[in-house]
């Protein structure tokens, strides 16, 4: 067989092979189905929001809390660095006052660590219950 | 209808799709991919077939091809005609697939080849009539050829047949010059027909 038949037989062979099924509407379809799916999938992510994340005017008051008290805290910051800073390099020795600290007793700090673990008990359980359905609903009453 | 000043020369894509344009400006999602599955699904399929070789893959990679056109259709800008877009879309869903089974040869190594010799459209046609009827009635085996050969050619022989020996189908397909299709098609199939060769005296 020359080259001419081969290239002969070889283009006949993959006219004849080289066939792909033919789509109809069930590709489409299947399409749909497919952006549906997903469309459900994040349908639920959104309407669930986590149980720690504030959601709505809450979120953004607590951002605009979180920037206030950050930029209160950099002024601060930026005074005491600047305020000491400058008198050390004016070469004067700067001297942190004397803070008086009460003496406690050992009855009086037993006392005080006692009463702090019912507060931070109390606290944690508050937090606790606010996660639950019946605190999820009280709290919806109050937002 | 707006029209924006610096709106690209429309070509005879942009003009086949107008209406879905329209649709699109419209905001009517629906009615677009719906016009583009209509229109498109079956040249996404082959191309689809052309790069990943395996029908079943082919058509779940075309239906993610549409699902991924669908959610980029808000951000469809028309620079490029929206079948141009789709193909994209469709090459780049097929050829990350096949990337993840490092199974391929990079299209651009290959972008410079010349259209050196012959008309690859007279491949086989010459002497065709001439040959017996037993070796008429003979044909090779397709898929085991093609395994042989290498990718970017391999794409250009596939799509070529199945978009029914059209290099200008082919080059919008594959966002190529339609000399450069011409090219890889006829330097393609010389290697398939020296592959044929080799298999046939090995077999005689």
């Amino acid at each position: 067989m020359n080259k001419q038949d081969i290239e002969a037989r070889l283009d006949r062979s993959l006219a004849s092979q080289l066939r792909v099924p033919k789509l109809d509407r069930r590709f489409d379809a299947g399409v749909w189905a497919r952006i549906e799916a997903g469309q459900r999938a994040r349908q639920p992510a959104a309407a669930m929001p986590s149980a720690l994340a504030p959601v709505g005017r809450p979120a953004k008051a607590a951002q605009r809390w979180l920037f206030a008290s950050n930029v209160a805290g950099f002024i601060v910051a930026a005074i005491l660095v600047a305020y000491f800073g400058m008198r050390m390099l004016g070469g004067i020795t700067v001297e942190m006052p004397a803070v008086p600290v009460p003496s406690l007793s050992h009855e009086e700090t037993g006392a005080m660590i006692k009463l702090i673990s019912w507060a931070i008990s109390g606290v944690a359980l508050a937090f606790g219950l606010m996660f639950t359905p019946l605190g999820r609903r009280v709290r919806s009453e109050f937002t | 209808m707006k029209q924006g000043a610096q709106a690209p020369a429309p070509t005879a894509a942009m003009e086949r799709d107008s209406d879905l344009i329209v649709a699109l400006k419209a905001g009517d999602h629906r009615a677009v991919l719906e016009g583009l599955m209509d229109r498109y699904r079956q040249k996404v399929m082959h191309l689809a077939v052309s790069i990943v070789r395996d029908p079943a893959l082919a058509e779940d990679l075309s239906q993610t091809a549409f699902v991924k056109a669908w959610q980029a259709l808000p951000k469809f800008d028309g620079r490029a005609s929206l079948s141009t877009w789709l193909y994209t879309i469709t090459r780049n869903t097929c050829l990350t697939a096949v990337e993840r089974e490092r199974r391929i040869v990079p299209l651009e190594d290959f972008a410079e080849v010349a259209d050196d010799d012959g008309d690859p459209m007279l491949f086989g046609t010459a002497q065709a009539g001439v040959e017996s009827a037993g070796q008429a009635a003979a044909e090779y085996d397709v898929s085991k050829l093609l395994e042989q050969l290498p990718e970017p050619y391999r794409r250009v022989v596939v799509l070529f047949y199945l978009e029914d020996r059209s290099c200008e189908e082919v080059g919008e397909l594959l966002s190529m010059p339609t000399g450069t299709v011409k090219a890889l098609l006829h330097r393609g199939r010389k290697r398939l027909a020296a592959l044929a060769g080799q298999l046939q005296e090995t077999e005689s």
